[in-house]
């Protein structure tokens, strides 16, 4: 009987490992609290909920590499001005904004602008339909691949956009009313008449930290997740985008950016420079605006390499904060409901993360809530813009680490690639396509089933 | 663009368009303060001074008197960070004055004093003369009184480190005084230990 038993435990066992992703760096979370559960970050995790808790650095970080966080916070900081100047000149010909931190504010994530606010963190990608270089968006003749609405002096911007909203209501099953507020993007004063068939694609400014931890995640791991003809039949697909990477010059798997159309952080960062800013680098050395009639500045590097690099090392070495009331009760009722929901299919609670050059990043055990992957979402929240192997229906898994400091970070609980999601509830409902499911199941909890899953996101 | 190179800008130096830009410059300064006082005056949509004053009651953004607390102290310490690691440090290193905060006005050794009283004063609950009877100077005397004349005793060193350098401006300095500068860096960043560790570990203990 012993033996029977235990070869009954040992079945059961095998079969548990079986019906697991099957990695080695990916573990199924539980439903009870587990051991360190509120180190989102391994090692690297930061013990702050105040305005500031997304700014600091690895908590395992050495004195050299402080030094090189700290100058690249300088970068990250630094206001860039109209050129010639003799600090950080290169601003424009045309820009969004005048430095990383005036949209990454606390280093979180923007929110749409208010009724006569300037656009602060809300950027527009635009593109011609078809395939550009490498399979990437085709640039909009007279625009490029962003819309930029400012210029410098006498430089005349490309374009102002209106954006207004159509509320939709809809109810939970247990009657209680929501409403989803979808925005409506009018272009105004566009420098010359947008070419047919533009298509406009709206970017919050993501929060930066953690991106050295989900750097580190092995490709291997990220793969393991995907699903791309849901072979499964569990109804998530989960597809890896690759995109250019311009340093190597070869197709690579996307990480970053709303729909992982950025393959490096040193990439996303210089891209940002050069496209939200007009900063020029080695890595991108042309304007944006080049060939436009915009184009008026002298063409140098207006970013050194080293400031590049000290800038990457800044955004690798940006800590995620801690978990808060990992042990409450209703967290713990909140943390089931998210995976009987379904939740967790995608934005995964637990990654082993594998070597990476900066160590302290490395084999550490995270909490990112993301498997990095894209995910067609439905019709509702579709840009209609394709991004290398994108479509417009989908977007890379946002991380949910830190989200509960959203308001304390940022003063506003704004979420989604274009902000309209007012708040968290807003956010869940507006989840489609793939994740229907899931929003079908939140749609039919308790009212005190619903708080329970805010509370526990809320402690992410 | 107001003072010129090493202050020697003339009312008839200036053009019409530094004219134009120096006006939306002012405008904009106002705008800006008028945001700040609104956000330190109570009932105002985005009165900071309500969120702060019910903290841990409904409508605030803290949980918890102790979670406001833990922010002022964080602002402290952002604070005590950037003076010695930037501000100071940037110039420092680069030996060029173009980095210094006030570079034209040639006023940021006055910039720094004022930085490190303005984080005094919010330790010491202190505003122009009137010092409160509850403060975290306070709270930390009634814990741990040797710190809190640790932290006291700090503060005034790292002012009159400051103070001493006058009347070299901090333009020379960076060149003139190196020494000097790179105590007063460390002084501060030992406030700032004190600050982010020994002071906050008190409030977070409450």
């Amino acid at each position: 009987m012993r033996f029977n038993t235990i070869a009954i435990l040992f079945l059961i066992f095998f079969i548990s490992l079986l019906s697991c992703k099957n990695n080695n760096d990916i573990i199924p979370a539980e439903s009870l609290v587990e051991i360190d559960e509120q180190l989102s970050g391994g090692n690297t995790t930061i013990f702050d909920k105040t305005s500031k808790a997304y700014t600091f650095p690895l908590a395992n970080i050495n004195t050299d590499l402080l030094k090189k966080h700290i100058a690249g916070d300088a970068v990250f900081e630094a206001t860039f001005v109209s050129p010639p100047s003799f600090i950080n000149a290169g601003l424009g010909p045309l820009f969004n904004n005048i430095s990383c931190k005036s949209c990454h504010v606390n280093d979180g994530r923007a929110r749409p602008p208010l009724a006569n606010e300037p656009f602060n963190g809300l950027l527009f990608r635009i593109s011609s339909p078809g395939q550009g270089q490498h399979g990437g968006p085709l640039p909009l003749k007279g625009f490029g691949f962003q819309v930029q609405t400012r210029g410098v002096f006498g430089v005349q911007p490309e374009m102002d956009i209106l954006i207004t909203y159509e509320n939709i209501v809809e109810k939970f099953n247990d009657g209680e009313t929501y409403i989803l507020s979808k925005p409506i993007y009018t272009v105004q004063n566009p420098y010359i008449t947008l070419p047919e068939g533009s298509m406009l694609s709206p970017r919050i400014a993501n929060p930066n930290f953690g991106l050295g931890l989900l750097n580190a995640i092995n490709e291997k791991t990220i793969l393991s997740l995907a699903d791309e003809n849901d072979n499964n039949k569990d109804g998530i697909s989960g597809k890896p985008n690759y995109c250019y990477d311009i340093i190597s010059k070869t197709i690579k798997l996307g990480r970053f950016g709303w729909k992982a159309s950025q393959p490096t952080i040193i990439q996303q960062a210089a891209a940002a420079l050069n496209g939200d800013m007009g900063i020029t680098s080695n890595l991108f050395f042309d304007e944006e605006v080049k060939d436009q009639s915009q184009d008026v500045a002298p063409h140098d590097i207006e970013i050194n390499d080293e400031d590049i690099e000290n800038l990457k090392i800044y955004l690798e070495t940006l800590a995620p904060p801690a978990r808060r009331d990992v042990n409450n009760e209703t967290v713990l009722q909140g943390k089931k409901l998210f995976m009987t929901a379904n939740c967790n299919a995608c934005h995964i609670p637990k990654i082993i993360t594998g070597l990476t050059d900066i160590s302290q990043n490395s084999n550490q055990t995270i909490r990112p809530f993301t498997d990095l992957l894209l995910h067609d979402m439905g019709e509702g929240l579709s840009d209609g813009r394709p991004d290398f192997k994108a479509s417009g229906k989908e977007w890379r898994t946002p991380p949910l680490w830190g989200i509960g400091l959203t308001k304390i970070t940022n003063g506003h609980t704004n979420f989604l690639h274009d902000g309209r999601a007012r708040n968290l509830t807003e956010a869940i409902m507006w989840h489609d396509g793939e994740a229907k499911k899931s929003k079908e199941a939140v749609k039919k909890m308790s009212k005190v089933e619903r708080n329970a899953l805010l509370k526990f996101l809320e402690s992410l | 663009m107001i003072f010129g190179e090493a202050g020697s800008k003339k009312e008839n130096d200036f053009i019409s368009r530094e004219l134009v830009l120096l006006g939306l410059l002012t405008d904009d300064l106002k705008k800006q303060s008028d945001i700040l006082y609104q956000s330190w005056t109570t009932g105002t949509q985005k009165s900071f001074y309500d969120n702060f004053v019910n903290a841990g009651k409904a409508g605030s953004r803290y949980i918890s008197a102790k979670d406001a607390l833990t922010e002022v102290i964080s602002s402290m310490v952002d604070i005590m960070t950037e003076l010695p690691d930037n501000k100071i440090e940037n110039p420092l290193a680069k030996q060029s004055a173009d980095y210094a905060e006030s570079k034209f006005s040639d006023y940021s050794l006055n910039d720094y004093k004022n930085n490190i009283l303005g984080v005094q004063n919010v330790y010491l609950g202190k505003y122009k003369n009137i010092v409160a009877d509850k403060s975290i100077s306070a709270v930390v005397e009634e814990k741990n009184p040797a710190l809190n004349m640790k932290v006291i005793t700090q503060f005034k060193f790292c002012i009159a480190l400051i103070e001493v350098i006058s009347p070299t401006t901090f333009n020379i300095a960076i060149k003139s005084k190196i020494e000097q500068l790179k105590e007063i860096q460390l002084q501060l960043r030992l406030l700032n230990k004190m600050l982010d560790n020994e002071v906050r570990t008190v409030l977070e203990n409450l």
